[in-house]
């Protein structure tokens, strides 16, 4: 619980001063005014329980609050502006770079403020998007090395990376963007080949290796039972597809291809095979990590359908031609 | 970043390596045979336009620009990846530009030069001194000044004239790159009276102890899948 403000933001205490000395005289020359008839305080006390750390490069930000009377209300403002009504949690989305301070104050059943509001500051640092419109980058991982959730050293640890994948090639991550710290040090926020899905986490710059761009995207709409290939924004190739079945879903969300097998000798499979980022959130003791595959078939006849245990699965003549057209290294979009 | 490289690093990739061996006199015998014959409309400067009609009489010459070509490729691949990284501004920024450009068109004029015999890109890992201002100007002063100390350590080793011309041409605008990043750095654009060449050991420490050149990343595996199917 932070009380008045998070204790890991950047919260001023500006104006508390002041605004203390205010409540004191309240409190001096009103007693009435601040306790209620049954001996509750008629002002109720703020309290910040969420809010962003000090510094973040995440454009949304999530406060949550509360205060110490339950049928309190509340009224937020962010930098200096206008104080509003408001519920918790409040969530502002795309703030550009710069520094943020929101304040929040209950007010009672009386209609009285909370002379101090509880505040939270926090810094939205300027970052550079390396994976944006039609083209993507990845970048091998070089050695061990942990994801975490900030640009920051000491932040949560989300993930352990390794510079091989379960096929023995080397583990490529799809870099998002690029933040260096007031230190100077780079980070890299990365796709991360993790349960649960769609997770992405901070690395330092020196745990990769260099960029590799590509100009391809594959796209999964599984409704439809269809995949589609684009480069540079226009369809190149299309298929109907075999997606998982109802109880081991293929996963939704954004992943990237990170490996491609060849010349292996179960039919099963087909003649060519892509592994991806993206696993199944059911069959997480499948060997390898229940990592969800993209390749042939030898029961065409099953085509299209949900028939596989999560894998997408094409027709050969369609694998085959998406081999020539798709590199390693290509986001994967799952609607 | 100092100017100061490191001589412990490895090049891993070899290419730089592979060339610098060819100076050295291991060159194939197919060099003698190639000749030097540069693609028509890829030259800006009159002096490379003169060096188009020219043949490379020993392997020494031929050596000499394939050393150059993956030379040119580690400088072209720094400033292009540096203005695709979006960390450049100012006067840094406008330096990286024209750089660019200067870069690029050495790396089309050697590939024209050397046909066949040209080397390929290697590839690259640039380790975040593209990503970076402070960074990218540390490294393109040690760049650039190494290109200058080894286009004039080669030059005195070039049998022909027309060859030796177009190494001179070059040599002078990568002189001009190291001064004008200096300048930007707040450094003496002309730091002494005479300049040092520096030999093939020397500039080959050097590139290796930028540790740019990546070693090979393999993507496909023979492999028996492991994915859910």
């Amino acid at each position: 619980m932070v009380r008045r403000s998070s204790p890991d933001s950047g919260a001023t205490s500006k104006q508390q001063g002041g605004l203390i000395v205010l409540a004191a005289l309240l409190l001096l020359v009103a007693p009435q005014a601040a306790a209620g008839d049954a001996g509750r305080p008629l002002l109720a006390d703020t309290a910040i329980t969420a809010a962003p750390p000090a510094l973040v490069t995440n454009r949304r930000a999530r406060l949550a609050f509360t205060a110490s009377h339950s049928d309190a209300r509340f009224e937020c403002r962010i930098n200096e502006g206008v104080f509003t009504a408001c519920r918790s949690p409040v969530v502002y989305r795309k703030l550009e770079p710069g520094p943020y301070r929101f304040e929040v104050r209950a007010v009672s059943l009386s209609g009285l403020a909370d002379v101090i509001p509880a505040q939270a500051s926090w810094r939205v640092e300027r970052t550079f998007k390396l994976s944006a419109g039609s083209v993507s980058r990845w970048a091998p991982v070089l050695g061990r090395v942990v994801a975490r959730a900030h640009p920051l050293a000491s932040s949560p640890v989300l993930a352990r990376l390794r510079p091989q994948t379960p096929e023995g090639t080397t583990n490529l991550v799809l870099a998002l963007e690029r933040f260096e710290d007031p230190s100077g040090r780079l980070w890299i926020r990365v796709q991360l080949p993790v349960l649960p899905n769609n997770s992405t986490g901070w690395v330092p710059r020196s745990a990769l290796g260099g960029y590799t761009a590509v100009g391809t995207r594959l796209v999964v709409h599984r409704r439809a039972l269809r995949a589609t290939l684009y480069r540079h924004g226009r369809q190149v190739w299309r298929a109907r597809i075999g997606i998982g079945e109802r109880r081991w879903p293929t996963p939704a969300g954004e992943f990237y291809v990170r490996v491609k097998l060849l010349g292996f000798s179960d039919p099963f499979y087909g003649p060519v095979a892509f592994g991806t980022s993206a696993r199944s959130d059911v069959l997480t003791d499948w060997p390898g990590g229940g990592f969800v595959g993209i390749h042939g078939t030898d029961a065409p006849w099953l085509l299209p359908g949900r028939v596989s245990h999560g894998c997408i699965r094409l027709r050969n003549e369609d694998i085959l031609r998406l081999e020539r057209l798709m590199p390693v290294g290509t986001p994967l979009t799952i609607l | 970043m100092t100017d100061v490289l490191t001589l412990e690093a490895v090049d891993t990739d070899g290419a730089i390596q592979e060339a610098a061996d060819r100076v050295s006199g291991d060159s194939r015998a197919g060099f003698f045979r190639k000749g030097f014959l540069v693609a028509g409309g890829t030259l800006g400067a009159s002096a490379l336009v003169g060096a188009a009609d020219a043949r490379a009489q020993t392997s020494t010459d031929v050596a000499i620009l394939q050393f150059a070509h993956a030379l040119e490729h580690l400088e072209a691949e720094f400033y292009a990846e540096a203005l695709r990284m979006g960390a450049l501004r100012g006067d840094v920024l406008a330096f990286a530009r024209v750089v660019a450009a200067h870069e690029r068109t050495h790396v089309k004029f050697l590939s024209g030069a050397l046909g066949s015999s040209a080397i390929k890109k290697p590839r690259f890992n640039f380790r975040g001194t593209t990503e970076s201002q402070s960074r990218f100007v540390a490294t393109a002063i040690v760049l650039e000044d190494t290109g200058v100390k080894a286009y004039k350590g080669q030059a005195p080793r070039i049998q022909t004239d027309s060859i030796l011309a177009a190494a001179l041409s070059v040599h002078s605008v990568e002189a001009r790159h190291a001064a004008w990043i200096r300048h930007i750095a707040g450094k003496p654009p002309a730091p002494t009276a005479f300049d040092p060449a520096a030999s093939l050991k020397q500039v080959l420490a050097a590139v290796k102890g930028t540790r740019f050149l990546a070693g090979p990343i393999r993507t496909v595996s023979g492999g028996a899948p492991l994915f859910t199917g």
